[in-house]
């Protein structure tokens, strides 16, 4: 008799549902596994053996082989380990096979424990979609898996309780997570944008670019406060929807980030300039999300953005548009979303104090020239605002007055968000950085004088059609903050501040 | 050379009653099929296990096991898989065994190697 049970594989986001079929026969004795496993499959043979006998089992001297089905697609990770031991164990008598369809997932450790693994949430969406009676997972994947609505997840500690479970000698109720409170759920920091002194005038950029979900570069001589500011864009981000949390959580959790929790806070994401081009955009040979992905729906934050890799910055492109990224390598083909908002922050040149007021710049035309170049004209048109970090006055420095502390200005960004969602409810997008080109004309409205002024200053800057609908967009969200239904002339000419700074300096 | 022959016999012959008497039916000594050569051939339930005998004085060059070489156990499976085309073996699972023997004990390894 062929024992047949389920359990899946990841394949980018997504799960695929694999059957584990094992055979226990007569002749030379093996252990063999086929069906495309890789290496960490391939090594579940030793951890499997061992597991059995240290839970008290008998590990059984004979022919076995293991199949996984669909045989075309390769199975990797460590997450057979417990259906191929149930397998196992069933065909040796010790259990009867489950009645019930049940999807199966773990891996164990010598002593017959079971370890968490990645993609957890994936593999109950699966469950959900195939109409399984139930997943059996660690419990260090259970409540990350119970988010998923009408599957029944169970978390064990080691293979001898599932063994219980299924022989009906051990009771257990589905794990359930409440997220009752789930809104007001906010970490707390030790840093605060109240630390600022000064720099109204970034601030208030980037409080735009939160809200509105703009893309965002910060130049400015070194000390400025860049970085400082930066960083604390955390501690301003809005709180995420539920549906917002699960799609993160989904990505976190095929990347194995999360700790059996879903993600409740927007990411932050911070890779330093020495990434390679797969760190960033996603990629391997069975692809994983990179960098981008990881901060979908939160912050990328690139730090030095010119000592990036070209490549990787050109990369850049396309998920800054479309916000995804496919990856297509020779075997497959996935798409990871990657709809998250680009702070970028460099020198104006490499010495670093070009148009400084209080230091002299000490590079030649031509090193200045070299160093913009990293940056692409394509690259530079899709973010959003550009905005110039000047040096922090003494006066400013040395002010007693806090400035607004972020808890202020996460509440308005908040609201300013909320009217958005209002406004695009019955759209695609919700965020103004998002409003789909046909829709840019009735959302983004304004009137004759702001249309000449628009009108003067594209020829006067030479500015591109896309920079056109960006400044659109930014108008929109300034009119937002203003709380304002219509876009206005000031709008219009704040908005066109942020896109001509590469024309200035 | 000739008392190592008779060592062989002498300890093979351990194993063989060691054997029996845990309910084991012995099938063939010395099983010789070109030059692979099987020590014990055994029997017991739906098992047949291919032992192979390993004497060693003492330990202080490493257990008996540890002599039992890919080489040997690969010598054994051609006789094995001879044994299966010659004999009815039925649905048996077909084992290799080891018997390790020193001055002072005796063990049986089942399923010694994978094959």
């Amino acid at each position: 008799m062929v024992t047949k049970l389920f359990s899946s594989s990841i394949e980018g986001l997504d799960s695929r549902c694999v059957e584990i079929e094992v055979d226990i026969s007569g002749g030379l004795t093996s252990f063999n596994i086929v069906g495309l496993p890789d290496n960490a499959v391939k090594e579940s043979k030793e951890r499997v053996r061992t597991a059995i006998q240290s839970s008290g089992f008998e590990f059984p001297i004979k022919r076995i082989i293991v199949n996984m089905a669909p045989a075309d697609i390769r199975k990797e990770g460590s997450s057979y380990d417990l259906p191929i031991s149930l397998g196992i164990l069933i065909e040796q008598g010790v259990l009867k096979a489950p009645d019930r369809k049940f999807l199966f997932a773990g891996e164990l450790s010598l002593n017959g424990e079971l370890r968490k693994i990645s993609g957890g949430i994936s593999i109950a969406l699966l469950a959900k979609a195939l109409g399984m009676d139930g997943i059996a997972v660690p419990s260090a994947n259970a409540k990350e898996c119970a988010v998923v609505e009408g599957v029944s997840v169970f978390g064990f500690d080691s293979l001898f309780d599932v063994v219980k479970f299924l022989k009906g000698d051990l009771e257990m109720v589905p794990v359930k997570v409440e997220y009752a409170d789930y809104n007001g759920r906010l970490n707390s920091y030790d840093i605060d944008f109240a630390d600022v002194k000064g720099q109204y005038l970034v601030k208030r950029a980037l409080e735009i670019a939160i809200s509105g979900g703009h893309n965002i570069l910060m130049a400015g001589p070194p000390g400025a406060g860049k970085s400082m500011m930066a960083k604390r864009i955390l501690t301003i981000m809005p709180r995420m929807t539920m549906s917002e949390a699960i799609e993160v959580t989904r990505i976190h959790s095929v990347s194995g980030l999360v700790n059996n929790e879903i993600v409740f806070t927007r990411p932050f994401r911070n890779p330093h300039s020495s990434i390679s081009k797969i760190g960033l955009l996603g990629g391997g040979q069975y692809p994983k999300p990179g960098e981008i992905s990881l901060s979908h729906r939160g912050v990328l934050f690139l730090d030095e953005f010119p000592e990036f890799l070209k490549n990787s910055i050109e990369g850049l492109r396309e998920p800054l548009e479309n916000g995804t990224i496919t990856i297509s390598r020779a075997r497959t083909s996935v798409t990871f979303p990657a709809e998250f908002i680009l702070i970028a922050a460099m020198n104006p040149c490499p010495c670093g104090y070009y148009n400084d007021p209080t230091h002299e710049c000490t590079c030649s035309v031509k090193d200045i020239d070299h160093y913009r170049r990293r940056i692409s004209g394509p690259i530079m048109d899709r973010i959003d605002i550009h905005v110039e970090v000047r040096p922090v006055p003494v006066e400013d420095l040395q002010n007693k007055g806090a400035g607004e502390s972020s808890a202020t200005i996460r509440e308005r960004i908040e609201e300013t968000r909320k009217i958005q969602y209002e406004r695009y409810k019955q759209d695609k997008f919700s965020l103004n950085s998002k409003i789909a080109d046909k829709k840019i004309e009735s959302y983004c409205a304004i009137d004759q004088g702001s249309r000449d002024i628009l009108a003067k200053a594209m020829k006067m800057y030479s500015l591109s059609a896309r920079s056109y609908k960006k400044i659109l967009k930014i108008a929109r969200t300034i009119a937002d903050m203003d709380r304002n239904g219509t876009i206005k002339a000031n709008h219009l000419t704040e908005a066109l501040n942020y896109r001509i700074l590469d024309r200035r300096i | 050379m000739k008392d190592k022959r008779a060592t062989g016999n002498k300890k093979e012959g351990m194993a063989a009653d060691y054997l029996r008497q845990h309910g084991w039916e012995i099938l063939e000594r010395n099983f010789t099929f070109g030059r692979n050569e099987v020590d014990i051939i055994a029997r017991k339930g739906d098992d047949i296990c291919f032992i192979e005998v390993k004497f060693r004085h003492g330990t202080e060059y490493g257990e008996p096991e540890e002599f039992v070489t890919r080489n040997k156990v690969s010598r054994i499976k051609s006789a094995a898989k001879y044994y299966m085309g010659t004999h009815d073996t039925g649905n048996c699972a077909i084992i290799l065994g080891v018997i390790a023997i020193t001055d002072d004990r005796l063990t049986f390894t089942k399923g010694f190697f994978q094959w």
